[in-house]
């Protein structure tokens, strides 16, 4: 198919001219960058800076106006995509690109492994013995292995976002997007979540994370992007942009950030 | 009792607007003759003594009265047998007109309104108006004497009637016709003003009221008939006069105890009645014999098999509505939320119309006024069908209330797994509304449990239509509507107590729960 490139010849992604409005409100601006593949990369920004549409934009939760997104050998082009092309192409990338949430959205009437098996049974065909042996390699993986049977709302709130990173891994993803991942967490939760990251990193799983958290930037991102008014303010390893912004406004944006965040 | 008035009114309607431009088939004489039956329309649930009643109240076939002895008859002289259609007493000529039997006659007095729906027969009986009072009323024997007084009488009823143009009476209508009997000798009332044959059943065996004076007004009883059938009419008036002529009209009427003046004068027939009245006799004495503690816990239990008859199709009944409401409810609460727009409005505009609308109304349109669009529906699946579409407005409303709480972020998580918006539905949001929607769909289902007592109408006997079916027999009002209330709860429990277990088990994954 002409929409997909095999998936060892994943490209990383590459988003170019993406524009997406909220009624008169332009939240994304004619972005264009590149996300390497395999590797962590880290969006920054003020809030309202577009970080969130950006990543929702590039699993299909949001439809953009214009702009090109090519993302796990899937290319979706806006306007010139839409109705049952773009369901089509949405629907591809989704099998692909996994995706956590701030509040974990685990389906409370679901087992931890009922979770994560799920969709591999509705949307793979997986047979149910094979999704709940995958299941509970994954819960193994992220620390779980004995909350298989437990419903989510007995877990607290680092487990259930280390479950979401295992329902999403289900699916055998090469894009991992996170939104905000550790911002419902209790801050000794947070090293637990980073842990998870750096294992699937050594992988080669092509991760992207939203957050407003600099401290996280620094300990896991080998890719920053800083965003500012729906665009690239700057962009690069997370020692040059973090610790030697090019740009003043970076500059006033991590000021704030670290006097806010940054404990000592 | 102006719920009786109410749907007497409604079924006229119904009777004259929808039926009025009735299709014409063949004449109902030629489908009597085909089947050999005459079918025969009459209420012996409510009808009551003298015209149709149980002997035995515990034996749904044991009808008696003056006019199965002259349905026997006339059944006879045409040359067929007679069979009785039950239906409630304001359904009898809509249901006759939808083709439920050949004809209808059930004391129906012959009014112009009437004239206008049907054709009556000629007269079969002319009973008189009777003024009742207490024993000890002295005072009171003619309408002159009950101005300023409180006077019970049968709603729609020529007596009542009568009662509305003397001036100041004070009128009080009922819809069951023992009930201002009762409430005469309780001193509620101060006379009771009703067609012959009721007054003597049920005023006259009562040794604490009288027969006040002679009857006055006049009020003729015809065999109704639809107006396409003017051949069966023919045929009726044909057997009635031979009835008249052989004197045996008036050795049924005697034999009841009901031969009176207006009836012989109409009839043409002078002598005075001298013959002994035996079915009148054992009927009283029936009524007025001892009842002891053992007689009547024997009698509930010989009432028992009716009553669970009853409830079964209560029950049976209710459940297949609420199937029905529930599978439809899901897909019109889905199509509201989740389908295209003109699938939201169709679901919108169908929830708003029936929930806007009488239950009572709509089982009418589908069973009386369908048939006008040549769509027939027997009585049971009408009565599923009108409480399963009528309830599935409200069941449409609870899963949408199920499904609104659960949260958004639910789809996106499910849609993101790669599921299409059908399964997330089907396997994330559905499962998680119908832990919120189950009390209300419990409460809903107790509801109709209840509700259902309403397909009376459309000819089915369930449970409260047997209750009052027995309760008008016997006059035992306490004992059977104690036990039918019984059979109600018990009905609806195992449903609440299973809704409660389901909903515990649905609720395992909460930690509140636990």
């Amino acid at each position: 198919m002409s929409t997909t490139a095999p998936a060892g010849e994943d490209t990383g992604i590459a988003i170019e001219g993406l524009t997406k409005s909220f009624g008169t409100q332009r939240v994304v601006d004619g972005l264009s960058v590149t996300i390497p593949k395999g590797q962590i990369t880290v969006l920054l920004g003020p809030s309202g800076c577009g970080k969130t549409t950006l990543l929702r934009c590039l699993n299909g939760l949001e439809t953009f106006d214009s702009g090109r997104i090519t993302i796990a050998g899937v290319s979706i082009e806006r306007p010139a995509h839409s109705g049952r092309e773009l369901e089509r192409r949405v629907s591809e990338v989704r099998q692909r690109v996994g995706m956590v949430f701030q509040n974990f959205n685990l389906f409370p009437h679901l087992t931890t492994l009922e979770n994560l098996s799920l969709a591999p049974q509705l949307v793979r065909g997986t047979p149910r013995e094979r999704a709940q042996a995958r299941g509970r390699e994954l819960l193994e993986m992220v620390g779980l292995g004995d909350k298989a049977d437990v419903y989510p709302s007995f877990l607290s709130g680092g487990p259930m976002q280390r479950v979401a990173i295992a329902r999403a891994l289900a699916m055998e993803p090469q894009v991992l997007l996170y939104d905000e991942p550790t911002s419902a967490l209790d801050p000794e939760r947070v090293d637990e979540v980073v842990e998870v990251l750096r294992r699937l990193d050594a992988e080669g799983i092509t991760q992207i994370v939203v957050t407003h958290e600099i401290a996280f930037a620094y300990e896991a991102a080998e890719h920053v992007v800083v965003l500012e008014r729906g665009r690239i303010l700057e962009e690069g390893a997370p020692a040059a942009v973090l610790r030697n912004p090019q740009e003043e406004r970076t500059r006033v944006f991590l000021r704030r950030f670290l006097s806010t965040f940054r404990p000592g | 009792m102006s719920q009786r008035a109410a749907r007497s009114c409604l079924a006229w309607l119904f009777a004259g607007v929808l039926l009025a431009s009735a299709p014409t088939t063949a004449d109902s004489l030629d489908d009597m003759r085909r089947s050999g039956v005459l079918l025969w329309g009459a209420d012996a649930v409510e009808g009551g003594a003298p015209y149709v009643f149980l002997e035995d109240p515990a034996n749904t076939e044991s009808h008696v009265g003056f006019e199965v002895d002259l349905g026997n008859a006339l059944a006879r002289e045409l040359g067929v047998k007679l069979k009785l259609v039950q239906n409630t007493w304001d359904s009898l000529v809509p249901g006759l007109l939808r083709g439920d039997y050949h004809i209808a006659m059930n004391g129906i007095e012959i009014t112009e309104e009437r004239a206008k729906e049907v054709n009556f027969s000629t007269p079969y009986f002319v009973a008189g108006e009777q003024l009742v009072v207490r024993a000890e009323s002295y005072e009171l024997n003619t309408l002159a004497d009950l101005a300023g007084k409180k006077v019970g009488t049968l709603g729609g009823s020529v007596a009542e009637r009568i009662l509305k143009n003397t001036a100041g009476i004070e009128v009080v209508s009922y819809g069951a016709q023992n009930a201002p009997y009762d409430d005469l000798a309780l001193s509620r009332l101060d006379a009771v003003l009703m067609d012959t044959p009721i007054a003597v059943y049920f005023g006259k065996p009562n040794s604490k009221l009288r027969m006040a004076g002679a009857s006055v007004g006049e009020c003729q009883y015809g065999v109704a008939i639809k107006k396409d059938d003017l051949r069966l009419l023919g045929e009726v008036n044909a057997a009635l006069a031979r009835l008249a002529q052989s004197g045996e009209l008036r050795r049924i009427y005697e034999d009841w105890g009901l031969w009176n003046d207006p009836t012989a004068r109409h009839l043409g027939d002078p002598r005075p009645s001298v013959a002994p009245a035996p079915r009148y006799d054992a009927y009283v004495k029936a009524l007025t014999g001892e009842v002891t503690f053992w007689t009547r816990v024997k009698r509930y239990a010989s009432y028992l098999p009716l009553l669970l008859q009853g409830a079964w199709t209560s029950l049976y009944l209710s459940v297949a509505a609420m199937l029905l409401a529930i599978a439809l409810g899901v897909a019109l609460a889905v199509s509201r939320l989740y389908g295209p727009r003109p699938l939201q409005l169709v679901a919108y505009a169908y929830v708003e119309l029936v929930r806007g609308t009488p239950l009572l109304i709509q089982l009418y349109l589908l069973y009386y006024g369908l048939p006008n669009l040549g769509v027939e529906i027997p009585p049971i699946a009408a009565g599923i069908l009108g409480l399963g579409l009528n309830y599935a407005a409200y069941e449409a409303e609870n899963y949408r209330a199920g499904l609104q709480s659960v949260s958004a972020q639910q789809m996106e998580a499910a849609v993101s797994l790669g599921l299409s918006s059908r399964q997330a539905l089907r396997h994330v949001i559905l499962p998680q509304a119908v832990r919120v929607a189950i009390p209300s769909v419990t409460n809903d289902f107790i509801a109709l449990l209840k509700d259902s007592s309403i397909v009376s109408v459309i000819t089915i006997v369930e449970l409260t239509n047997r209750s009052r079916e027995l309760s008008a027999n016997t006059f035992d009002y306490m004992g059977i509507g104690l036990l039918t209330a019984a059979l109600y709860f018990l009905m609806g429990l195992p449903f609440a107590s299973l809704a409660k277990r389901l909903e515990r088990r649905m609720a395992r994954y909460l930690r509140s729960a636990t």
